[in-house]
């Protein structure tokens, strides 16, 4: 058997390219834009396979397909199941429950699973040269790990949407209940999402594998009593609504064009240089452990989380600054602009190719330095300690000496910081403490920032200074 | 599950610091006094830090439960406005 699992993070989601090695034919499943078409002609190439059709789940809600454009551009099938319909705008091979699709030795039944959406299916595979017996099942947004695809994701057009939420929950417990878990246990799941994808809820595991014994024994919507407990038990458990997500559909079933790719191309490192030079500040979204490794001189860390960056951004930065985006990837980087242009930053574009490619043009990276709670505990004399967090958090316990500077006055507050020598910053991690360090930085402080922050130092038992209740503020005077 | 009927639901789960609290307390202010809001955090630090926080802002903190997936749900209540 040939398997992949292709996991992209920014979405939580995994694709595959499953087939068999006999015959060197494949199908990709689930493909999605971001990797785009070429992507998976490259892995099947690779690998020294055939495409031989394109399987997809469902119609997706929370990110844009390529399953047409992969199976245009190989001249093969692009399978749905056939309740799409007239639903979807394009030509497409329709499947029916039970239907048999054999590539080589493997052996791919269709499993109808509504619920997440009418059409949903799953994929059951057999590896025929092993044994008849069921080995993995591709669940899409049926099952998931830990969770299950959501129920609410409509359109609100009842021709397209076909049945209401309530339907779809009762349809997915079914489904579940009836059609998956009575698989084998050993039967191996592969689900459509993973991690931090709001198609699950919050139980959703950043796992992209499990088995259908562990989730007939631990998955807790379906631990639910019956079909209306599993309901409420989804509704109240779900994650925000992912943003976008009729156009998205839309832009699935073929009702919305696609945005063209690349249509905002990024600022190359030339570009990007006269704009910091011109005033403007680089704004690096990625982890502060990987910007603490290297990033463009004078940058700000903010690090990306796609339902508060814009917040974060308009709390601690003036709503004037020019900026320039710097992401992991493209697509982090495009959707970080988009969000802090919505809130009004003036976005002048993202670093094209990100740090590499500024490295590769020779300029020059700066480095942030780290430390361990265990050697700043050793080495306190040395610094002078910035506490990030906001008022309440530093009463409730502080380390010793440590001036308070919220992320959200740093930008203000870094001027009259009275501090000769180092400088360690911490917060409650290191998410905060990062954007506080790398302002700081700005103001030419020599400057550590502390990785695990206040939870690593209390799980260790180390001394906290606390204050008592300071005297009472306004009614919901917000955050400190 | 609360016998408490909020007034106003703030789902903060996934959010960064200090965004619970920053959206609570704005929240908060667009309510009446004696209303209730009920947030839902699953920040761990959260179990001890936002109780700090209601005290420190002059409300009330009501119940405080740990919800069915390990995240904590808080129904607080709105202090008397101080001119």
């Amino acid at each position: 058997v040939i398997f992949k699992q292709y996991r992209y993070e920014p979405a939580g989601q995994a694709s595959y390219l499953v087939g068999c090695t006999e015959a060197r034919e494949a199908f990709v499943v689930d493909p999605i834009a971001d990797l785009g078409p070429d992507f998976y002609q490259l892995e099947a190439a690779g690998l020294g396979v055939a495409l031989v059709g394109v399987l997809e789940t469902h119609i997706h809600a929370d990110y844009i397909s390529c399953a047409r454009e992969l199976a245009g551009a190989v001249g093969v099938p692009h399978y749905l199941h056939r309740s799409v319909g007239d639903r979807a705008r394009y030509p497409f091979s329709p499947l029916a429950d039970n239907q048999l699709l054999d590539v080589g030795r493997l052996r791919i039944e269709v499993i109808h699973t509504p619920g997440h959406t009418p059409e949903h299916v799953s994929y059951l595979v057999a590896d025929t040269s092993r044994s008849l017996q069921p080995w993995f099942v591709f669940t899409g947004d049926s099952l998931l790990v830990g969770d299950v695809g959501r129920p609410d994701l409509l359109l609100g057009d009842e021709a397209l949407d076909v049945i209401d939420e309530e339907e779809r929950a009762a349809a997915q417990y079914r489904s579940i209940t009836e059609r998956l878990f009575v698989l084998p246990e050993y039967v191996e799941v592969y689900p459509n999402h993973y991690g931090g994808s709001s198609c699950g809820g919050v139980n959703l595991s950043g796992k992209a594998s499990s088995t259908i014994g562990m989730e007939r024994l631990h998955n807790l919507p379906l631990l639910q009593p019956d079909a209306a407990a599993f309901a409420v038990f989804v509704q109240e458990t779900s994650r925000r609504m992912p943003q976008d997500y009729r156009r998205i559909k839309s832009i699935n079933l073929g009702l919305l064009e696609k945005p063209a790719p690349d249509n905002e191309p990024g600022l190359t490192p030339e570009m990007a240089q006269a704009a910091l030079g011109a005033g403007a500040v680089a704004l690096d979204v990625r982890p502060p452990q990987v910007f603490a490794l290297g990033h463009m001189p004078g940058a700000l860390n903010l690090q990306f989380n796609r339902a508060d960056l814009a917040d974060r951004a308009a709390l601690a930065l003036p709503a004037t600054l020019d900026m320039v985006v710097i992401g992991e990837s493209e697509s982090v980087a495009l959707e970080a602009a988009d969000l802090l242009r919505e809130s009004g930053f003036k976005v002048l574009g993202h670093l094209g190719g990100g740090l590499s490619a500024w490295k590769a043009a020779g300029r020059p990276v700066e480095t942030l330095r780290t430390i361990r709670v265990d050697d700043l505990k050793e080495s306190l004399a040395d610094y002078t300690l910035v506490d990030a967090r906001e008022k309440h958090e530093y009463r409730r316990g502080h380390i010793e000496g440590a001036l308070l500077l919220p992320s959200g006055e740093a930008w203000r507050g870094a001027e009259t910081l009275a501090a000769g020598g180092a400088v360690a910053v911490y917060c409650a991690d290191q998410a905060r403490s990062a954007l506080v360090a790398s302002i700081l930085k700005r103001r030419q402080l020599q400057v550590a920032l502390v990785l695990g922050g206040m939870n690593a130092w209390r799980e260790r038992d180390y001394p906290v200074v606390e204050e008592p209740a300071s005297a009472r503020a306004a009614a919901g005077s917000g955050g400190g | 599950m609360s016998s408490i009927i909020e007034d106003r639901l703030l789902d903060a789960r996934g959010l960064y610091c200090p965004m619970p609290v920053v959206k609570a307390g704005r929240e908060l202010k667009s309510l009446e006094p004696g209303q209730v809001l009920k947030v839902l955090v699953n920040d761990p630090a959260a179990r001890t830090d936002f109780p700090a926080w209601v005290e420190d802002t002059g409300n009330e903190l009501v119940e405080a439960n740990e919800g069915p997936d390990g995240s904590f749900v808080f129904f607080v209540r709105r202090g008397e406005v101080e001119e």
